[in-house]
């Protein structure tokens, strides 16, 4: 125990090495390009609001790298504040009860616990907490409240924040527990890469095929920017991309290439789904705590839909 | 000996905590104007007055006192002594406790002749989330009487369901605290007490949106 805390760099692999090291060039290369562009063309609103999201990113990446490679310990309870985060923002745009305080305080409580759980690698336990023994517990503690004005449209909102924040994100944690596999050079810290640079590249590849080719709305009641190309093409570049990362993966190339389709498809799922509530608010961002990209929900709204997907689909094949 | 406790009690305990777990979001120090003033904000919770020293520029914790109702937060006289201790506050007698010779309003004036700057909730008393009630008339008397006094309208959004009224129960809600800029000047402090109040609501309800 005493030992895993202090562990350092241990999920820092060569391929995990290889691909950080791509990504903060790149991340150099695209900051250079927009201060020189800044300074060549002065200060226009786009270059300024391009520069703010990329500083942002720098802030994410940075604190994603520092989190989650070094220790497992460490990595486990950075992911569990962020499911704090992340519940708590959500819950508190959601027109929420007076009386529904105390079940939220149960929430809360089971954000330690769930996390725990995948540190220790209990599976059985992991798997049905929050869907299941959750579930139960809200209930009951909900109608014990004995305010029923309004009480189904809070049950459903508080059990569904719990699955898309507390049991999605921990699924991440525990793809950092699962037992080594031999011939598996990238280990477990691979897999998260993986999952995280795929999530958020299909955004960025959607979101620019829908830029340069973007026709037909998929779903303009919702959101008015996706478009069947950019869905397309964004499924496809992520699809490539799944199959040139495969060696983070411990499967082979053809399913990390379908694993990565899959993302394509529930990742924009997250993103449309989230995109939804806000509609339904009236609200454009979930939050503010990141300049340039709103809240936390509205960066890890296809992360919380594709950590499920991809630990599940990846245990499925080489894990049982 | 308060200013240091103070510091270490708002700056490195109450403020780290209220922004990281229960998700409060505070104002930047600049947004406080220099000088002496007059703060007036809605009431719901708690939260609220504790919230406000901790967004308070660091130098202006030895003169920002927030008014408090003696028959409430000075019951007996270990919670007076907290009170003034570590909330800075100054009561206001409004039942005429202990014998007091002066008017409420009076009292508050006297805080301001000594230089002062205070916090009030003009609805006298927390209510429901985000629910405002009409204004009462001190913060547009007082500003009327010390017309150097600044005014600074605040409004927050989340504390009465971060802690409602009647519930001890902390739990972590996105609350906001938005300050306002406002120049109030001759021809508007020189209108009827009522109409001054008014415009002083405004100011506060405007931030709402």
């Amino acid at each position: 125990m005493i030992q895993d805390i202090l562990s350092f760099a241990e999920f820092l692999t060569p391929p995990v090495q290889l691909v950080l090291g791509g990504i903060f060039a790149l991340l150099i290369i695209v900051t250079l390009i927009f201060y020189f562009a800044r300074s060549l063309k002065g200060p226009t609103k786009l270059i300024n609001e391009l520069i703010e999201r990329t500083l942002s990113w720098w802030m994410i990446l940075v604190g994603f790298s520092v989190t989650i490679f070094f220790s497992r310990f460490f990595a486990t309870i950075a992911l569990a504040f962020l499911s704090f985060v992340a519940f708590r923002e959500l819950t508190s745009r959601l027109n929420l009860r007076l009386s529904d305080r105390r079940t939220l305080l149960l929430c809360y409580l089971a954000i330690p616990f769930q996390f725990a759980v995948a540190y220790i690698e209990w599976y059985g336990m992991f798997i049905i907490f929050i869907p299941i023994i959750m579930f139960l517990g809200l209930s009951m503690r909900s109608v014990a409240q004995g305010d029923v004005k309004g009480i189904t449209a809070s049950l459903g909102i508080i059990h569904w924040s719990s699955i898309l924040t507390i049991f999605s994100l921990s699924h991440m944690a525990y793809m950092l527990a699962l037992p080594e596999l031999p011939g598996y050079e990238a280990g477990n810290g691979g897999m998260i890469l993986w999952l995280v640079l795929i999530t958020e590249l299909n955004d960025i590849f959607q979101f620019t095929w829908g830029k340069l080719f973007g026709k037909h709305k998929i779903i303009p009641s919702v959101s008015p920017n996706k478009t069947v190309e950019g869905f397309i093409g964004g499924f496809i570049c992520t699809t490539f991309l799944g199959y040139f990362l495969s060696f983070l993966l411990p499967v082979d190339p053809i399913k990390a290439a379908i694993l990565g389709g899959f993302l394509a498809f529930t990742g924009f799922m997250g993103d449309v789904t989230i995109s939804a509530i806000k509609r339904d608010l009236g609200i454009k961002d979930m939050g503010s705590s990141i300049p340039g990209h709103g809240g936390v929900m509205d960066r890890i709204d296809s992360l919380a839909f594709n950590s499920l997907v991809c630990f599940h689909l990846i245990r499925y094949w080489s894990y049982l | 000996m308060r200013l240091p406790a103070r510091f270490v009690l708002y700056r490195l305990i109450l403020r780290p905590f209220l922004s990281l777990i229960i998700g409060v979001k505070f104002p930047k120090a600049s947004d406080f104007p220099e000088g002496q003033f007059i703060l007036v904000s809605n009431h719901n919770s708690h939260l609220d007055t504790v919230s406000l020293l901790c967004s308070l520029p660091v130098n202006r914790l030895r003169d920002v006192h927030p008014a408090a109702a003696a028959d409430y937060f000075a019951r007996n006289k270990v919670m007076a002594t907290l009170c003034e201790f570590f909330l800075n506050t100054v009561f206001v007698r409004r039942k005429g406790e202990g014998g007091a010779v002066l008017k409420p309003l009076d009292e508050l004036d006297m805080h301001i002749k000594d230089g002062k700057s205070l916090i009030l909730f003009p609805e006298g008393t927390r209510g429901l989330p985000e629910q405002i009630v009409d204004f009462k008339c001190g913060a547009a008397v007082l500003l009327q009487r010390n017309p150097h006094v600044k005014l600074v309208p605040v409004f927050m959004i989340g504390m009465g369901k971060a802690m409602p009224k009647g519930d001890g129960l902390l739990i972590p809600t996105e609350c906001e605290i938005r300050i306002g800029k406002s120049s109030i000047d001759e021809s508007i402090r020189s209108k009827p007490v009522m109409e001054l109040t008014t415009f002083i609501q405004n100011e506060v309800l405007q931030l709402r949106s």
